[in-house]
């Protein structure tokens, strides 16, 4: 069995993913780049397990996918929150990480 | 037995903090209450107490890194722990009016003293660590408590400590990686690692390296720079915790860690610790002597009686050893006996100016005796506590290093220049302006009666603790 | 006996201990009682310390370990021996009869009981540091005395320049007291003992270093002349007049300043090691006492006059250690503790005459109020002044100025000792003559002196007129000599000129005290017209001496303190050393903050390029 192609998709699934990530800025979009990387993953997996003709790829899989689906749900929630509490659907309008260098209380 | 004596405090703190944060009367008595068992398990522990490391507890903990739970106490440590206890409650009872949240506050006081005793119980390198580490949270926030300069303070305080850890956790590493190359075992064990073979001078930095987180402590000339500020800054129980309890784990990291670890490097660096604590000294002395607040005469006069701590364990000698401890339990002593007179000055609404002061003889004379026994036990009155620490350390002194010995010598004279000039200014004189000031009520007698009367009793009867310490300074001394 | 020797000590300290605790349940009256008291059963049981046969045997007690260090085995331990015993004699009976003058003296004072306690606690000190056995139980007591003198000193707090003397007696002789220290240090160091008993074993087993003992010798000298008042150090005494005249009398008269001749003579076998010390202890005392002569001249507080007179005689005990006439020195120090307690309690008296007055030029016409008064002052001032074959200092002074003649480059310590003598009769009785004689230039008051104290001051004068008797010059026939072949066994006998010079030199002494005398009462005359030499400043300010030290000493001191504080704490550590960790942590900050920018997308990419860069890592490893 030819294993090339099947691992070139799941790495194109996953740059292609990571590219939404990085270059999307709306939030539900990120949270599908997100969706899109874990399925590259997924799909890997799943090849390396034919490959070795082990089980635990396919265990992993299944195991992605339930992961996956509880982290869908909670990155929907908190996207809802953020839409909620900050009015924000893009990452650009969330920056409260932002350091802007030591406050001048601390200077002595 | 030394599990509880850790964690009863920490635990304890944490649940106080949980549960009692409603009611501040019932957090002070429950904190009080803690702080009672654990001067008692002091005792129980002073009581049953054996022949070299005692009470041991021993669990592993990362073995693959070599890493255990391995606790001990012997003379020295039990001494400082002893100490602690008292020093502690004492805080808490000079604490008792002056502070509103009484939950945040007494959970604070209490899981830094677990820490303490964890540092001293401690005898696995990195469980040391994490204990030492531990130990300056809940100070840097008790330190920090009150207002802008005090977080100031405190701020500074933080930096020069994580710095001085820093360079001690290096030392610690190499030291570990050093034995494990040697030997073929990789482990954190104190009793191990004791005799590992090692250059001089590789031995002298890595002593370096330890040394500048117990010298930060202590505060050792010229690492004081951030004492006079803190102690002056915060509360008085706080400075209490920082100068009675604190101070003394950098003088036995040294006792403990720097001489037996690296006694080549100790070797070489002694001449120089021994100059730096004379010139610490004499230097904290005359600045003690032109300050014009109160706190900061103590503060100062607190970094002077450290340095001859230094002097001492530099030294390097029996009796000089001998006296270096004895002079941090009475230093503690005296300590909270003059941070609770700052307490009671400020509790009667008036500033620590010396300025201000005057004549307070006339109207608070139980104070004003009180507060000349302790002010004479930093004098280093015959008596009291004090003298038998500073006389061992420099008679001991004298005959390892003539020159820096009696630099510090000069210390005896500066010391009652600047306490009786603070206390002639403040007791003494004309009352400068009409005022009322009551005298001293039942809690504050009983806390600077109870100051006085073990520094009298340490002065008369310090062999009570000098012979359980005398065990740990012989063997450490041989080792010079 | 030997188990009842801590009840000499012990005695003071429990009425010191009783009054500060229950002091203020019992009151007043009570303490004073107590004090009182505790102080009869000290001098009591010295006194049966002599039947018990002390006159002829040693009487040793260890009470318990103090401290335990190795070689450093301190324990609290009497010893009495016949020296040990003169001197507890003379503490505590003197201290007991100015306990029980001072019992209707101090009366209504604010600071009564504190005084009480003060005082037993004081005696208590003394007599620890008289009793003790070892060096270090010495110096205990050599510092509570110490502590005692200050508080007591400063007990009339209120006044800032008496509690600023009280102040300046404490840290002046905390200068001899640090070198106290150090001899203690350098000998344990040297000879691994503060044992009285083993040193002076050590002293003789050991080849003898020349150059560290005399160093040892001279810091002991520092301290002695510290707690003596001797020059270099005398300048507290003075102004420790501000205390009450019963503490100057203890403290300042009979005991605490005399100390450091005990010390000397105690210490006596190390000395003899290094002559060339001792010799310069009799120098000292030499030129302190013609230094404190001067002063006394030019001084008009009548506390000052006696007090420099103080200075002056301890200058001639320090003279007859120095000489190596220890029993004429310990037999002085016996005879000046009575007369001048006296002469202090007395003054104290007459300044109560005076409304508190201390200024002689405002006395006068005393003696007609104050018969009593007068008649004690004088048994005091004669025996000051060694008015001969009459008075005690006439044989326990004069032989020490005769001894002198036979020392070493005697003809100088002699000739300082002489004038000393004259200038001793000169400002005893210019003193005398301006207070008791003549007309009151003052307002002078009544002051009834109630039997409690009458008798005190009656029994040291008859003692100031008597002591002597025991001990005449050696060279008289016929007449008791008790006090020097009894100690001879301690202390050995000085060695006095013979024949010819012997009787010059007797007769010169007469005649320097008979002349002082007359140079006295025309220094009086000359101060009642207004042309007196006490206007002269530099006798008045005792040679400017505290003017020296003020600009040598003190103002130095300070000024480099403040230089500490302004110029290295302040500028150099504080702005530079944390001042520049503060700089460089807040560049670090500065930077590390621009890649905290709160854009998630940069944060992932950075995170990308990590995964990035460490799977490269690995691939490249393989």
């Amino acid at each position: 069995m030819e294993y090339a192609p099947t691992l070139l998709a799941g790495g194109a699934l996953f740059v292609i993913g990571l590219a939404m990530v990085l270059l999307r800025s709306e939030l539900l979009f990120v949270l599908m780049g997100i969706e899109v990387m874990f399925n590259g993953a997924g799909l890997t997996a799943a090849a390396a397990g034919q490959y070795w003709n082990d089980a635990v790829g396919q265990v992993l899989v299944l195991f992605l996918m339930t992961i996956t689906g509880a982290e869908l749900a909670v990155a929907l929630v908190l996207v809802y929150l953020a839409y909620r509490r900050l009015r924000a659907t893009e990452l650009g309008d969330i920056s409260v990480l932002r350091d802007d260098g030591p406050s001048e209380e601390a200077a002595q | 037995m030394l599990n509880l004596l850790i964690f009863l405090p920490m635990v304890g703190g944490f649940l106080i903090w949980l549960l009692l944060r409603r009611s501040a009367v019932a957090a002070r008595w429950a904190v009080l209450a803690v702080a009672l068992v654990e001067a008692v398990i002091c005792l129980k522990l002073w009581a049953t107490m054996g022949d070299g490391f005692f009470a041991q507890v021993h669990a592993a903990w990362l073995p693959s890194f070599g890493v255990q739970y391995l606790l001990g106490m012997d003379g020295l440590s039990l001494v400082l722990a002893l100490l602690t206890a008292v020093v502690t409650l004492g805080a808490l009872l000079v604490a008792w009016n002056a502070v509103e949240d009484w939950a945040a506050f007494g959970a604070l006081i209490l899981i830094a003293e677990g820490a303490i005793m964890g540092v001293l119980c401690a005898l696995d390198l990195v469980l040391f660590y994490v204990f030492w580490e531990v130990m300056i949270v809940p100070i840097f926030f008790l330190a920090a408590r009150r207002g802008a300069e005090a977080r100031r303070a405190a701020m500074r305080f933080f930096l020069f400590t994580i710095v001085g850890s820093l360079l001690m956790l290096v030392s610690l590493v190499a030291l570990y990686v050093l034995h494990g190359q040697a030997t073929g075992e990789y482990t954190f064990d104190y009793f191990k690692l004791l005799h590992t073979p090692m250059g001089a001078h590789l031995s002298l930095w890595l002593m370096l390296g330890m040394l500048s987180a117990f010298a930060v402590k202590i505060p050792m000339f010229p690492l004081h720079l951030w004492a006079p500020d803190t102690y002056s800054r915060a509360e008085a129980p706080v400075s209490i915790m920082l100068a009675g309890a604190m101070a003394n784990m950098g003088a036995y990291g040294v006792m403990r860690f720097c001489l037996p670890l690296f006694p080549a490097g100790a070797q070489i660096f002694a001449p120089w610790g021994m100059a730096l604590g004379a010139i610490g000294v004499v230097y904290a002395g005359l600045l003690a002597l032109v300050q014009n607040d109160l706190k900061r005469v103590i503060a100062y006069s607190s970094v002077s009686h450290m340095s001859l701590v230094v002097l001492g364990l530099f030294a390097w000698q029996r009796q000089a050893l001998d006296g270096a401890v004895f002079l941090l339990l009475a230093h503690g002593i005296g300590v909270l006996g003059l941070f609770a007179v700052t307490a009671w000055i400020e509790a009667r609404g008036r500033s620590m100016d010396l300025d201000g002061m005057g004549g307070w003889f006339k109207l608070m004379p139980r104070m004003g005796i009180l507060f000349l026994i302790c002010l004479l036990a930093g004098v280093g009155l015959p008596g009291l506590a004090n003298f038998v620490g500073e006389f061992l350390v420099l008679a001991g002194g004298v005959e390892v290093n003539l020159a820096w010995s009696v630099v510090a010598a000069l210390g005896i004279l500066v010391s009652v220049m600047y306490f009786l000039r603070a206390y002639e200014r403040s007791m003494l004189g004309p009352l400068r302006e009409e005022i009322e000031l009551r005298d001293l009520g039942v809690r504050e007698t009983f806390v600077m009666g109870a100051t006085a009367l073990l520094l009298l009793w340490l002065g008369l009867f310090p062999q009570v603790l000098l012979s359980p310490v005398g065990a740990v300074t012989a063997a450490l001394a041989q080792m010079h | 006996m030997n188990h009842w020797l801590w009840l000499i000590p012990g005695a003071a300290l429990i009425g010191a201990a009783l009054n500060a605790v229950f002091g203020g349940w019992w009151g007043v009256r009570n303490s004073a009682r107590v004090a009182v008291l505790a102080l009869a059963v000290s001098a009591l049981s010295v006194a049966a310390l002599w039947f018990a046969g002390a006159a002829t045997h040693v009487f040793h007690q260890t009470l318990y370990t103090w401290m335990d260090s190795g070689a450093w085995d301190v324990t609290v331990g009497l010893r009495v021996d016949r020296v040990t015993l003169v001197m507890l004699s003379v503490a505590s009976w003197v201290g007991f009869l100015i306990h029980l003058f001072s019992y209707r003296f101090m009366a209504g004072d604010y600071g009564e009981r504190r005084y009480f306690v003060y005082l037993n606690l004081f005696v208590a000190g003394m007599l620890i540091f008289v009793l003790a056995d070892n060096l270090v139980l010495i110096y205990l007591g050599w510092e509570v005395m110490g502590l005692c003198s200050y508080a007591l000193v400063s007990h009339w707090y209120r006044k800032a320049h008496y509690a600023w003397c009280g102040r300046k007696a404490f840290v002046v002789t905390r200068i001899g007291d640090t070198a106290l220290a150090l001899a203690i240090f350098l000998i344990f160091a040297q000879y691994h003992t503060v044992d009285l008993h083993g040193l002076f074993t050590a002293l003789h087993a050991q080849p003898v270093d020349t150059t560290m003992l005399g160093w040892i010798a001279l810091l002991v000298l520092i301290g002695a002349a510290g707690k003596s008042a001797q020059l270099p150090l005398s300048t507290w005494l003075p102004d420790a007049m501000a205390g009450p005249s019963t503490v100057s009398a203890l403290i300042h008269a009979a005991t605490m300043v005399t100390a450091g001749v005990y010390l000397i003579l105690r210490l006596h076998p190390l000395f003899e090691l290094v002559p060339s010390m001792l010799w310069l202890v009799g120098l000292v005392g030499a030129l302190t006492l013609v230094y404190a002569g001067l002063s006394a001249l030019g001084q008009y507080d009548i506390k000052r006059v006696i007090a420099y007179s103080t200075i002056s005689q301890i200058g001639y005990m320090f003279l007859a250690v120095g000489i190596g006439a220890y029993g004429l020195a310990l037999f002085h120090l016996a005879v000046h503790a009575c007369f001048k307690s006296l002469l202090f309690m007395s003054a104290g008296v007459a300044i109560e005459h005076y409304d508190g007055d201390h200024d002689i030029r405002r006395m006068g016409g005393l003696g007609k109020r104050a018969p009593y008064l007068r008649l004690v002052f004088l048994a005091g001032a004669a025996t000051l002044a060694a008015v001969p074959l009459i008075t005690a200092a006439f044989y326990s002074k004069d032989p020490i100025i005769e001894a002198a003649w036979a020392a070493p480059q005697g003809w100088l310590l002699w000739g300082l000792a002489i004038a000393g003598a004259v200038l001793t009769g000169a400002y005893t009785f210019r003193l005398y003559f301006m207070v008791f004689p003549g007309q009151s230039r003052g307002k002078l008051k009544d002051y009834s002196m109630p039997l409690s104290m009458r008798l005190p001051l009656g029994i040291l004068a008859l003692a100031s007129i008597g002591l002597g008797f025991v001990q005449f010059p050696t060279e008289w026939p016929h007449l008791p000599h008790l006090f020097l072949p009894w100690l001879s066994g301690e202390l050995g006998m000085p060695t006095m000129p013979h024949g010819g010079t012997a009787v010059v030199l007797s007769l010169l002494g007469m005649a320097a005290a008979l002349l002082g005398i007359a140079w006295g009462w025309r220094l009086a005359q000359r101060e009642i017209e207004g042309l007196g030499i006490g206007r002269s400043k530099l006798l008045s300010s005792g040679l400017y001496l505290d003017a020296i030290y003020d600009a040598l000493v003190v103002r130095p001191s300070f000024a480099l303190s403040r230089m500490l504080r302004d110029g290295i704490e302040a500028a150099t550590f504080n702005t530079a050393v944390v001042g520049s960790l503060v700089r460089v942590l807040r560049v670090g900050n500065r930077a590390l903050s621009l890649t905290q920018n709160g854009s998630t997308a940069r944060y992932a990419s950075f995170m990308a390029l990590g995964v990035v860069a460490m799977l490269g890592y690995f691939l490249w490893r393989m």
